[in-house]
């Protein structure tokens, strides 16, 4: 095990530099810089060109990654270049929205996806069986701007329970309704994510019915209901928890389209907002943390699919 | 194996039975969202009475008003935090009044000096008072030429005077004053000025949240008349659907430059008043007059008649007036030249033909934050006379280089918000790389004029010379629809695209 966790770790430390050279090279790609956004259409090219100056971005870009990349090594992500806040206050701020949008959101799409999963597979080749599957096909080719505005029609407009837009100013102060601003939105991205997992939730409980110890479990007079729920399900726990890492990217990802559909002050909002204006360090810092968090999500479910699955314990090595 | 297997028993499968795994998830999920929706029902938003919420679509990049120019900078901080010598009287868009100056200044003769007296018992948000030294440290940093495109040098002559010389007589020296080059900062201040701000304004800055809201809040010692708000709070939402969401649940009061689209779902609403503000933005098709084949004035002008200006503006739901020049009616220079290369695709096709240019097919660069209503439609009308319209939508940065830095395109769509800025035509490093000497020097005189009639004489003509000569089609001046709440009184109604003066405003619950 000690063997398994400082390999996972190299990995991780090894992907996560990748990762950071990916990003700040792609974001040099980008038409446009700070100083002409900063400027607008009204300063001169003198104007722009003291401003690039005065913001280092006439550096050479090897020493802008190295000033960079030096500064995260010591735990300072650095600052904006337009505001000069720095980055670790605002990101620390945006989280509190967007994490507990992406957990409810998770508790949301494992609500849905688990029992209609199971059921879905369960009652394979019957009508209803077959209507559960379509509709979570359905489900996750619709877009979540339009599932969005639905959400927001029913939830908002018709039944009047929710806000349909913004987050209190006073952030969680009011939890009751910091959380009411939140339903809907996690509702989108939850119900989207639920789709996407229903259908491995569905493959793997079929891949379980069909396993030799449920078939043994039934041969020896368990229902099937029974030898799924305790010999079946435990194989499928282990399936989702596995993929559960790449999901927590997929939230991510839903939280910039939906935190921008309801006017929420999170992580992914800063993050368009940050590049139309060409803040860089502070775009760059934000993907690094984010990149960080899902690739140590990844290792944490690694392990911990280590830990419950028998088969791949030490002493099975 | 030990024991013996049993007897297979056969009984029929239970449909009935539903796992508790599910059980459990489905009632914690359900308790999750009763909770939240009880502990909510009891705390419903509590603002106080004179609080005044309004939304913006734009969120400014930096508070600093020394680089920073962009509109909602303007339209949160000057005239509400910082003040100048002369400022903008409210509702207006060019009435330029004395502001922390007590009246206009005196003008020498020979129209280079400029001096302004200085108001009494004006102080500074964090009680420093508001002293000559303040305004020449301010005007020294930013009425620079590379701000204001010529020199001025301001000096103290007293302890309540200030002077600004000019090398040569420019009457757009005051409309610099009463924008961002004019904003009088505390010369001793420390504070961040990107994120924060000190002025002597009927309000001072509170907090910025970046991303969500903006709050002012009253001044208690303004030197005029009281703000009649305790506070302002300034929302950010990009998004229109949420903006109109949120005007529906009364978390706005006012919200400034609706889509056009969105007209409708408020149209009838009784709570809201739908006001159209007059503004100076011009939403200009520019061409690239420098590179060929636009550098024919026979195709600009061919392509300026094949624009319906009039089905242009029904397409944003009525918000926008018909322009034949740079120059709105609200700006000095004003004369209807709406007649000039009007809507005529006969006379369009014959130019390209006698161009020589049947068969061209042309590139548009818009920015993605303007809708594509307008662009499609330019698409359709460019096709009638014959000609192939690409719309190529970029993000601003990339706008702002490739098509304001580098001039490479062909066609390019934006608002030009600014108001008077025909400095634009008359400089030939301008995006558009129009060069006319004539309209050059008719500028150069209309700006060292000392009579404004003179002035508003020249500057008419130029626009004429413009506008006979298409470096651009201006497709209509924008007049955008303000949502004000029936409780708010006061809210201007002209101008609130560049600035929005909180001062007079109040609000009756």
């Amino acid at each position: 095990m000690t063997r398994f966790l400082l390999a996972r770790t190299g990995v991780l430390a090894v992907g996560w530099l990748l990762a950071s050279l990916v990003i700040f090279g792609t974001l040099r790609l980008l038409p446009g810089d700070v100083a002409q956004v900063i400027g607008g259409t009204k300063a001169s090219p003198e104007r722009i060109a003291a401003l690039r100056q005065q913001l280092g971005l006439d550096q050479p870009l090897l020493l802008q990654y190295t000033d960079w990349i030096g500064g995260v090594l010591r735990g300072d992500l650095g600052a904006s270049v337009v505001t000069g806040t720095p980055i670790l206050s605002e990101l620390a701020e945006k989280a509190e929205v967007t994490i507990p949008l992406a957990l409810l959101s998770l508790v949301i799409a494992l609500a849905v996806a688990f029992p209609m999963g199971v059921f879905a597979a369960y009652r394979r080749g019957t009508g209803v069986g077959q209507t559960v599957s379509a509709l979570g096909l359905v489900a996750a080719a619709i877009p979540a701007v339009w599932a969005g505005l639905l959400i927001t029609i029913v939830g908002s407009t018709w039944l009047g329970w929710f806000p349909s837009q913004g987050f209190p100013r006073e952030g969680w102060a009011d939890p009751g309704r910091a959380l009411r601003s939140l339903a809907l939105p996690a509702l989108t991205i939850g119900l989207g994510e639920g789709a996407v997992l229903f259908r491995f939730v569905r493959s793997a409980t079929l891949s379980a019915l069909d396993a030799e110890h449920v078939r043994t479990a039934m041969s020896q007079g368990s229902t099937r209901l029974r030898a799924l729920l305790t010999q079946g399900l435990p194989g499928v726990g282990l399936s989702i928890v596995s993929i559960l890492g790449l999901q927590a990217a997929a939230l991510l990802v839903g939280a910039v389209v939906v935190e921008q559909l309801f006017g929420l002050p999170g992580l992914g909002s800063m993050l368009v907002s940050d590049v139309s204006t060409r803040d860089l360090p502070k775009v760059q810092s934000t993907l690094l943390v984010l990149t960080g968090f899902i690739l140590v999500i990844g290792a944490v479910v690694d392990v911990v699919h280590r830990l419950i699955d028998p088969r791949l314990r030490d002493g099975a090595e | 194996m030990t024991e013996p297997n049993p007897a297979p028993e056969y009984q029929k499968r239970s449909r009935s039975k539903t796992p508790l795994i599910v059980a459990v998830i489905v009632v914690v999920v359900i308790a999750i969202v009763v909770a939240a929706f009880a502990l909510g029902r009891g705390a419903q938003e509590e603002t106080a009475d004179d609080e005044l919420t309004v939304g913006l679509v734009l969120e400014p990049t930096s508070l600093d008003v020394r680089t920073n120019t962009g509109v909602a900078t303007s339209q949160i901080l000057l005239d509400n935090v910082y003040e100048g010598l002369v400022g903008i009287r409210a509702g207006t868009v060019a009435e330029l009044e004395p502001v922390l100056a007590t009246d206009m200044p005196e003008l020498s003769d020979d129209g280079l000096e400029y001096t302004f007296t200085l108001r009494d018992g004006v102080a500074f948000h964090d009680g420093a008072e508001l002293t000559a030294d303040d305004v020449v440290a301010s005007l020294a940093e930013t009425l620079v030429p590379e701000n204001i495109g010529f020199a001025a040098t301001p000096a103290k002559v007293d302890d309540r005077t200030v002077k600004i010389t000019l090398d040569e007589p420019n009457n757009t020296l005051l409309w610099q004053l009463a924008n961002f080059p004019g904003a009088i900062r505390e010369a001793d201040a420390t504070n961040n000025l990107a994120d924060s701000a000190i002025g002597t304004g009927p309000f001072a800055f509170e907090q910025w949240k970046q991303g969500d809201s903006l709050t002012l809040v009253k001044n208690d010692d303004y030197w005029g008349d009281a703000a009649k708000l305790d506070s302002v709070v300034f929302r950010f939402l990009p998004e229109g659907r949420a903006a109109v969401n949120a005007l529906q649940e009364g978390d706005l009061d006012v919200f400034t430059a609706l889509e056009p689209e969105l007209r409708d779902e408020l149209q009838g609403d009784d709570d809201f008043a739908l006001v159209r503000a007059d503004s100076s933005d011009v939403f200009t098709l520019g061409f690239n007059t420098a590179e060929a084949p636009l550098d024919d004035q026979r195709v600009r002008t061919a392509l300026s008649r094949a624009i319906d200006t009039d089905a242009l503006i029904s397409a944003q739901n009525g918000d926008g007036k018909p322009l034949g020049s740079p120059i709105t009616e609200l700006e000095p220079g004003y004369r209807d030249l709406t007649d000039v290369n009007a809507f005529d695709p006969d006379s369009a096709r014959a130019l390209l033909a006698e161009a020589g240019q049947q068969d061209l097919s042309l590139e548009l660069t818009v920015p993605n934050i303007y809708p594509t209503t307008v662009a499609d439609l330019l698409k359709s009308q460019l096709a009638d006379v014959g000609v192939t319209l690409g719309i190529r939508q970029v993000d601003f940065p990339t706008w702002l280089e490739q098509v304001y830095t580098n001039h490479d395109f062909d066609l390019s769509y934006v608002d030009h918000a600014e108001a008077r800025d025909f400095a634009n035509y008359a400089n030939p490093d301008y995006y558009f790389g129009y060069d006319s000497p004539e309209v050059q020097e008719l500028f150069a005189k209309a700006i060292a004029a000392t009579d404004d009639a003179e002035a508003d004489r020249l500057l008419q003509e130029a626009a004429a010379r413009v506008a006979e000569d298409a470096p651009a089609k201006w497709l209509f001046n924008y007049t955008p629809t303000n949502v004000v709440g029936t409780q708010v009184q006061g809210f201007p109604d002209a101008n609130t695209n560049s600035r929005i003066n909180l001062g007079d405003v109040s609000i009756q619950r």
